[in-house]
């Protein structure tokens, strides 16, 4: 290399260093002087009045989106002046990619999103409004239950997001006649739920299908929910404080991981580690599988509901029991939310849509649309009845049986994301539920 | 043109070099666009990722500068070594598979087999497919209870071969790579058929009057011939299939479990779902070096840096 | 022997013919199909030509007013702006690299066939924030600057070894009668390179079309996104699982490479043999 290449090299390596140095990451709280809008959004802005408002929406598809299109048809109907455009975000990149769009220059101005560790982390930013004062002025404070509201506090105190319907699970789908056809029953034990296995198989269906690949952590959340007394439950939930007795060490941890392989061996097909929830649920809408496991959603008239043959004879049942002193519980998930994003001039007219979808009447009109349960506790059973018998039967029953929270969303997102990992790895022998539950708890151990 | 050369021993100072930059003004004018792309979207924002990587950042709060901190946790990290064995081995496998394939393509064409034409135009069409849609199109085929694949082999009595291609942690990586494989031997074939078709027909004419058959003619007529460019392509191959992260993602997002886990994907998982942007950073890191010591060492040993007039 | 090895060597060739072709077809058939008769008799050809499912696929969900059809113009507004960028910026580059000496041309080159090595989407973040910061985030022309910066590398290392290896016969005689460089260039080299931009096309086009993370991220308002991406929403999404509809998708995002190919495919064989002649 001549002399001029090595200047040039020089050159450009103490200008790269430059740049190391002084290309620091930043923070994404947003500065005082951040007021965007929708540049290329051809409506004028309105402080007030009756001018014409355009508001963006952004939300995941599937049933969350149909019910925020029936909603917002009817809002238009009813406000003239305001315009909602819905952005719909395929759900595992609205996942990922979602606060880091909420604290940019292209930010909606409503967002239904998931109230967990993100959303705790937008709110701690700054970047969403704070909606204490509809609380109590919509009397949100008295419809919702107080875990639900405090689920959403970050951490000055203040409320950020509401709860607009409720999920559980995990729920099995079982197809009657496919029972009826095997002579067997719902399965009260996990012990009663290995043994129908092989009299479905002999009827020719694949006994049980399931989301490993993408939603198989809805599976371990199921078994640990009934592996712990809800105390020891809380306690193993809570990243936090680092229980000595209730964490991953425990052998109820390790069994939960015995259970899923023994599912996976047992109960589904083979390479069933692999497979997606559409896939799976379109082996059990064929009539090729006999049990499907999913949550509450799945219900709706927007997958199941629209999915299946209109002769089927669809049944469900929670995950069943595992050991006799504990009985099983269904894991509830009440962080479904609508958000507010600040500075965007027009929260008003977003507050003006909370109001409305949270309204009695809207969360009555959920019900009849089939397609998820409202968050509101004031609803009468009555009110409740139009989302069709199955769905009332599910929800009597979760109350009977009594709720909890779901642990993939009450722990850690680092905790999360190993599970999803962990679920298929081990039902493919990958992993031995031993190494499993040590690799849940050293993550615990190392987190702050 | 020794111009570069000549002027090596006068002393180097500014003059001179704003003398050069005018003298071959023209030269820098031509190259200026695509450097100034460069530096906005490649450098600039390599160089900040590479900044990234010594903090520990959720991408949201404050960033925490923890220096090598990032690294020496990769190192110990058992998924990272994962990931980085699956990708050894898919880069191997791939490269080796579609260059060869590519090469036997090429020559079968070139050399006018029956039915040229037709191998000529199929074997790139995959290559024009978006990695997405071969992704999604194979997860539906090869599912395990009713994509064809399997069928088929039930159909022709080959219970056997009716195996989890995606769901199975020993059978994924390999599955990923036959796929990529069948899409990109074409690829391959094009860039060596560009090669071979310049070999001139006077070689070939006297290698038949000297009796040269078939297989010798490919391997100690044509390949030493076209030897640079069967280099470049093994290189492109390698740097290509190194930073994989599209089929893999579409057709298992590198499980089961991280059972076809690749560097690209363990880069992925851990920006944005563990929300580790300073760690994701130094993977990215890992990756970039990897790679351009690869291609460098490629270089030095085909000397295709030099301008060759052959 | 001999025989044997062609028989052999003919059967290879043929099974990859079909290997190719097979999985296409079957996207095809069965995009006409209805769901159940997918998973019932994947083999059979579909009961009737039932353009149901492609129907459903471009007016979507109606969740959006924003067709398929938008969306597909977004992608030709894209990657032809990426392809004319390209073309223009790597033959110029390829060009000095290949024809003229300069001080720093080895240099560049090397650190060019670096860039080739950067794994892009750890670029994701930088990029975003860049973008965010510049608030050109659903910039259709941003994107497609991204897209030729991260298409050039390669596409330089193509032109210059082509430019490279032409003689220079034509040049020589065009600047002893006078010629400025850029007239060199622009007369004689561009010409002359056709058969090697058809290349860089060709390579490039699958790629930049359907590119899916920058796209995703950066391409935030549906009334700029491109057609993969529109697709990918039902595609990747979990709650869909009408496969009919999906196939069809497939099939659209892909038949307009497909026709590109069909329609450089003869460009190409011509490129070639210009480069054979000499």
């Amino acid at each position: 290399m001549n002399k001029l290449n090595r200047h040039f090299a020089a050159v450009l390596v103490v200008l790269l260093v430059a740049m190391l140095f002084g290309c620091a990451p930043s923070s994404k709280e947003p500065k005082e002087s951040d007021s965007t809008q929708n540049d290329s959004s051809s409506s004028t802005d309105a402080s007030q009045g009756n001018e014409q408002v355009e508001l963006i929406l952004s939300t995941i598809p599937g049933p969350v989106a149909e019910r925020l299109v029936n909603d917002v048809e009817a809002f238009m109907k009813e406000n003239p002046n305001i315009k909602i455009k819905i952005n719909e975000f395929p759900e595992a990149k609205y996942m990922d990619q979602g606060p880091r769009l909420f604290s940019s220059s292209e930010k909606p101005d409503l967002a239904w999103f998931w109230a967990d560790a993100d959303y705790k982390k937008i709110a701690d930013a700054g970047v969403l409004e704070p909606l204490d004062d509809m609380y109590q002025s919509e009397g949100w404070d008295h419809v919702l239950p107080q875990s639900t509201i405090d689920r959403v506090r970050a951490k000055d105190g203040k409320v950020y997001a509401v709860n607009t319907e409720i999920v559980w699970g995990p729920v099995v789908y079982y197809n009657k006649a496919a029972f009826e056809k095997a002579g067997v029953d719902v399965p009260k034990t996990m012990d009663e739920w290995y043994q129908i296995g092989p009299k479905l198989k002999e009827v020719g269906y694949i006994p049980l299908v399931s989301g490993n690949a993408d939603v198989g952590v809805l599976i371990l959340s199921g078994l640990l929910a009934n592996s712990f007394k809800p105390d020891d439950y809380v306690k193993l939930t809570n990243s936090e404080i680092k229980d000595p007795v209730n964490n991953y060490n425990h052998e109820h941890v390790v069994n939960a991981f015995d259970h899923v392989k023994k599912m996976g061996d047992e109960l589904m097909q083979k390479g069933a580690a692999g497979v997606n929830d559409t896939d799976a649920r379109a082996l059990f809408t064929q009539g090729k599988a006999a049990m499907y496991s999913n949550g509450s959603w799945a219900a709706s008239d927007a997958l199941l509901g629209k999915e299946l043959p209109k002769d089927f004879q669809l049944g469900y049942f929670y995950y069943p029991q595992i050991y006799n002193d504990i009985p099983p519980k269904v894991a509830v998930y009440a962080g479904n939310s609508l958000l507010v994003m600040k500075g965007t001039g027009k929260e008003q007219y977003a507050k003006k849509f909370l109001t409305f979808v949270m309204s009695k009447e809207r969360q009555k009109v959920l019900a009849q649309n089939k397609q998820l349960f409202p968050s509101r506790i004031d609803l009468s059973q009555q009110d409740i009845e139009p989302m069709g018998p199955l769905y009332v039967d599910m929800y009597q029953k979760m109350n009977e049986l009594g709720v909890m929270n779901f642990w993939h969303t009450e722990v850690n997102s680092e905790l999360s994301t190993a599970a999803r990992a962990l679920v298929p790895a081990v039902m493919s022998g990958q992993k031995t539920p031993q190494q499993a539950a040590q690799e849940l708890q050293s993550i615990l151990e190392k987190s702050k | 043109m020794e111009s570069g050369m000549k002027q090596m021993n006068r002393p180097v100072t500014i003059a001179y070099w704003l003398k050069s930059l005018w003298r071959y003004k023209v030269s820098y004018l031509f190259v200026l666009p695509s450097v100034v792309l460069f530096a906005v979207f490649m450098v600039v924002p390599l160089v900040r990722s590479f900044s990234y990587s010594l903090y520990d950042w959720d991408g949201i709060t404050s960033p925490q500068f923890t220096g090598w901190g990032n690294f020496e946790q990769l190192l110990k990290d058992e998924y990272f070594w994962n990931a980085l064995k699956n990708n050894i081995i898919f880069t191997v496998l791939t490269t080796v598979f579609t260059c060869l394939f590519g090469f036997l393509f090429a020559v079968a064409i070139d050399r006018r087999l029956k039915g040229w034409a037709v191998f000529k135009f199929t074997y790139f069409i995959p290559v024009m497919i978006s990695m997405t849609v071969v992704g999604v199109l194979f997860g539906k085929i090869l599912e395990p209870s009713f994509g064809i694949l399997n069928s088929l082999f039930g159909k022709l009595g080959l219970e056997s071969l009716q195996l989890a291609w995606l769901g199975d942690p020993d059978l994924a990586l390999y599955t990923i790579i036959g796929v990529t494989v069948w899409q990109y031997s074409g690829f391959t074939m094009l860039l060596f058929l560009a090669a071979i078709e310049e070999i001139s027909p006077e070689i070939h004419d006297a290698a038949t009057l000297d009796g040269v058959s078939g297989f010798k003619r490919m391997t100690q007529i044509m390949l030493p011939i076209v030897k640079r460019v069967v280099f470049m392509v093994i290189m492109l191959q390698i740097i290509f299939s190194f930073k994989v992260f599209d089929i893999v993602w579409v057709m298992t997002l590198g499980g089961p479990g991280s059972a076809s886990e690749v560097l690209g994907t363990f880069l992925y998982k851990t920006a944005f779902r563990s929300e580790q942007f300073g760690y994701a950073s130094s993977i990215s890191v890992v990756m970039t070096l990897i790679i351009f010591t690869i291609s460098l060492i490629y270089l030095y040993f085909s000397n295709l840096g030099r301008h060759e007039k052959e | 022997m001999k025989k044997i090895g062609m028989v052999l060597i003919y059967a290879f060739l043929w099974v990859w013919v079909i290997l190719m072709l097979a999985p296409l077809l079957y996207m095809l058939l069965t995009s006409f199909k209805g769901d159940q008769e997918i998973l019932n008799s994947p083999w059979t050809l579909p009961h009737k030509l039932d353009f149901g499912n492609y129907v459903g696929a471009w007016f979507g969900k109606g969740l959006t007013d924003i067709t398929l059809g938008t969306n597909f113009l977004n992608s030709i507004v894209i990657t032809v702006s990426t392809l004319v960028f390209l073309t223009l910026l790597s033959t110029l580059a390829g060009y000095a690299l290949g024809r003229h000496q300069f001080p720093g041309s080895k240099f560049l080159y090397i650190a060019i066939i670096g860039l080739i090595a950067v794994p892009v989407h750890g670029l994701l973040v930088p990029i975003w924030n860049f973008m965010d910061q510049m608030a050109m985030l659903n910039n259709r022309l941003a994107i497609s600057l991204i897209y030729t910066a991260f298409s050039l590398p390669f596409s330089i290392v193509i032109m210059r070894s082509y430019f490279e290896s032409i003689p220079t016969a034509m040049e020589e005689a065009a600047r002893i009668d006078g010629c400025k460089e850029i007239g060199v260039f622009w007369h004689i080299g561009l010409p002359m390179a056709k058969g090697a931009v058809s290349t860089v096309i060709i390579i490039n086009v699958v790629n930049i079309w359907s590119e899916l993370l920058f796209a995703t991220v950066l391409l935030t308002k549906p009334e700029v996104r491109t057609l993969p991406l529109a697709i990918s929403l039902f595609s990747q999404n979990m709650y869909s699982t009408s496969f009919g509809m999906l196939f069809a998708g497939l099939t659209m995002a892909t038949l307009p490479l497909l026709v590109m190919y069909f329609f450089f495919q003869k460009r190409i064989v011509k490129g070639m043999a210009m480069g054979a002649l000499k």
